[in-house]
């Protein structure tokens, strides 16, 4: 069996597993919000059983090229909020649109009656995430479910969230935009953020600085265009830096540039989850994200993070994730750098396309 | 309460052959009771002379024998007209008289098998005989007997007696309401009567007043002009508490305010609705099948927010608790209870006993927004 099948095989497991898991954890819960990007699985939320429901998505216009170049989902499954409008607010979800919203969480006891339950999951409500028998393929994703006191900040996060603004009401057939700016934001002690104070910024700084022997990086998106990327950049000539990275043209020389400072890169096709893990082998720490290692994520936009220590009895699971992966997948030898030739006039235009995105993530 | 009342059976129709007369402003009549009462006793002669201009003798015999059988007026022992009575109140009041419209045969429909939600029919429908038609079907009353009150006809022992003391009735004749004048041809009169059958609708809003929907008349098309006559008729009749035993019985209690507290059972059944906070209850008295529909109360504030959780949202776009309170509270009147200890714990504790079943999960996710995110 080929290194690809066998990685295709893997991620189609895990998205049936983590569908049954989600399903089973917050079906029959009274009320229940989930974050993501995007929204291609209508037929998941639907089967959801919850008295409410609450999606929070991105308001970006799913439709534009670059944008959607970045998803692992085929653009023209993505629902755009014309199509929301009709469907899934209709009758299935209040359905909230914020500016440059990424955080991916699924939230169960919104009240202060019920007990909260909570997961980071990296994936978007798509086929290509939860969905096993997604034509396309299946992307690779972690989900971790989270602690009693997690919950808890989750869903201060999520309140917090429902007043920000701007942000747009997808209503049945209409919409309506909520004008106003950030609220004071909580004191959050766990989960790390972007906005609006780009604590998960910090943190994986951090993490990069406090590392001693490694440092293992998964992503779908990497850009040289940022601070992080400089330190695990630095950090590459001193420490075994490892990056799994979903294989796209668009990473392509932010991948260079590090391989050349000494990681060793795996290109993983539809690599999804964004994880910061230092020391796997000992004393392992690490951070989950819903951030892609460029400034869009940690500079900008509304990401969610969380740092696991080293008893934290999840980072076995995450060493497991990408050491399952790991195997699988041959690092690459050094890249050769892009020529510097005319012929690359004709890529261009494709690059051109692609620069939109590199903005946005 | 809102009733609607279909009576269908088997109804008495009587006939009484007789002059009829009806009443009108500025008739020739009127002119002759202000003669008389002028002159103080009236001939022939002096109605020739002063009003016919000694030309028409016939028709001035003939317009006072009217004013007689109309009771207007009566012939003294000397043989001269003077007023009677009647006659002089007639002229004092509204200056109108009666006049004589034909002679025949006249059924007249009797209500007084309507009880008991009311006694009779606000006007009298009167139309005239169609002796071609079912002549088989009429049968003899005797009217000394009548007269004298037989308890199986109460309404029509009351009409002949009316019309023998000579009082006028309120009727439908003609596509109109008349006062009517009847005086029979024989002495006692000559009554018939016979059975058809009767469908009338009625509403009523429960304060006492009922109209009449409609009225069908299905094996006598000659009556089809009664119909028309009383449909939308005012009538007195039971007012709502007139039902609350037959209620009671039935799971409904009636609460201060006029509202109905359902038992356990109605409240699962499909005939209270809890989001319009009305009940449906049919019902048979005597005839009479009748459709209730009433308000619902409740006996208490946790019952009337359970209630409103349930059943008694509205989609009204994303909420606020303002906005979720002053929906509560309009619902918590329409239940009778006074909405003014209700406060957003006691609101949020309904909405943790209860799930809302009305709405979609889009709608109530938008209207419970500010439970959570307040």
């Amino acid at each position: 069996m080929s290194e690809r099948l066998e990685l295709s095989q893997l991620a189609k497991a895990e998205a049936r597993r983590h569908r049954e898991s989600l399903l089973q954890l917050f079906s029959g819960q009274p009320s229940c919000a989930i974050g993501a990007f995007c929204l291609a699985d209508e037929v998941l939320v639907r089967s959801l059983e919850t008295d409410v429901l609450y999606v929070n998505l991105a308001s970006n216009n799913h439709q534009e090229k670059g944008r959607l170049a970045s998803s692992p989902d085929p653009r023209h499954q993505l629902k755009g909020k014309a199509q929301l409008k009709d469907g899934l607010a209709c009758d299935v979800a209040m359905v909230r649109a914020f500016p440059n919203h990424h955080a991916k969480y699924w939230l169960a006891g919104l009240s202060e009656l019920e007990a909260p339950k909570g997961v980071l999951f990296s994936g978007d409500l798509t086929p290509s995430a939860l969905d096993p028998e997604a034509p396309a393929g299946n992307s690779h994703e972690l989900m971790l479910v989270l602690t009693d006191s997690e919950a808890v900040e989750l869903r201060a996060f999520v309140r917090w969230l429902m007043t920000c603004r701007p942000a747009t009401e997808v209503l049945p057939k209409r919409e309506l935009l909520l004008p106003g700016s950030l609220p004071k934001l909580p004191n959050f002690k766990i989960l790390l953020l972007t906005q609006p104070n780009k604590s998960l910024k910090r943190e994986v700084l951090a993490l990069i600085a406090e590392a001693r022997n490694s440092i293992d990086v998964t992503s779908w998106a990497i850009a040289a265009d940022n601070e992080v990327f400089a330190q695990l950049k630095a950090a590459a000539r001193e420490k075994k830096v490892r990056l799994m990275i979903h294989d796209e043209s668009g990473n392509r020389r932010a991948v260079e540039e590090l391989s050349e400072a000494g990681a060793e890169v795996r290109t993983c096709p539809r690599m999804h989850a964004k994880v910061w893990l230092a020391d796997r082998d000992d004393c392992p720490r690490a951070i989950v994200s819903s951030s892609n290692l460029m400034a869009d994520g940690l500079e900008v936009g509304y990401e969610l993070g969380l740092r696991l220590g080293p008893m934290d009895p999840r980072i076995a699971e995450l060493k497991a994730f990408i050491q399952s992966r790991e195997n699988l997948i041959r690092p690459l030898g050094a890249l050769n750098p892009v020529p510097r030739s005319v012929q690359n006039v004709r890529h261009l235009p494709r690059l051109v396309h692609v620069a939109p995105r590199l903005r946005l993530f | 309460m809102e009733i609607q009342a279909t009576w269908s059976g088997q109804m008495w129709v009587v006939a009484i052959a007789g002059n009829l007369s009806l009443y009108r402003s500025n008739s020739y009549s009127l002119a002759l009771l202000a003669l008389a009462d002028s002159l103080g006793t009236l001939t022939v002669e002096d109605v020739d002379q002063v009003l016919l201009a000694g030309q028409r003798r016939q028709i001035a015999r003939r317009m006072l024998e009217q004013v007689v059988r109309d009771r207007g007026l009566e012939l003294d022992e000397t043989g001269r007209y003077v007023l009677t009575t009647w006659g002089r109140a007639s002229l004092k009041d509204d200056k109108a008289a009666w006049i004589e419209h034909s002679e025949g045969a006249w059924m007249l429909l009797l209500g007084d098998q309507f009880e008991p939600l009311f006694a009779k029919l606000p006007l009298v429908p009167v139309a005239p005989v169609d002796e071609k038609s079912d002549a088989d079907e009429w049968q003899g009353l005797a009217a000394s007997t009548i007269a004298a009150g037989d308890v199986r006809y109460p309404g029509l022992t009351k009409l002949m007696q009316e019309l023998t003391a000579g009082n006028s009735i309120d009727g439908w004749f003609g596509q109109r309401r008349e006062k009517l004048l009847i005086n029979p041809l024989s002495n006692p009169a000559k009554v018939r009567a016979r059975q058809t059958k009767v469908e009338l609708v009625a509403h009523s809003d429960g304060a006492g007043g009922w109209s009449i929907a409609k009225v069908d008349f299905p094996q006598m098309r000659s009556l089809g002009k009664m119909a028309t006559g009383l449909k939308g008729q005012s009538i007195n009749g039971v007012k709502a508490e007139y039902f609350d035993g037959r209620l009671a019985k039935a799971g409904y209690r009636r609460m201060d305010g006029g509202l109905y507290q359902p038992n356990d059972a109605n409240l699962e059944s499909s005939q209270v609705d809890l989001s319009t906070m009305c009940f449906r209850h049919r019902l048979t008295v005597g005839n009479w099948d009748v459709k209730l529909t009433s308000a619902v109360g409740a006996s208490h504030l946790e019952q009337a927010l359970d209630w409103f959780v349930q059943h008694g949202l509205n989609d009204a776009g994303i909420g606020t608790m303002e906005g979720l309170m002053k929906q509560a509270s309009v619902y918590l009147r329409k239940a009778g209870i006074d909405p003014v200890t209700l406060d957003q714990a006691t609101l949020r504790a309904a909405f943790q006993r209860q799930r809302p079943l009305g709405l979609n999960r889009a709608a109530r996710s938008r209207t419970m927004y500010p439970l959570y995110f307040n």
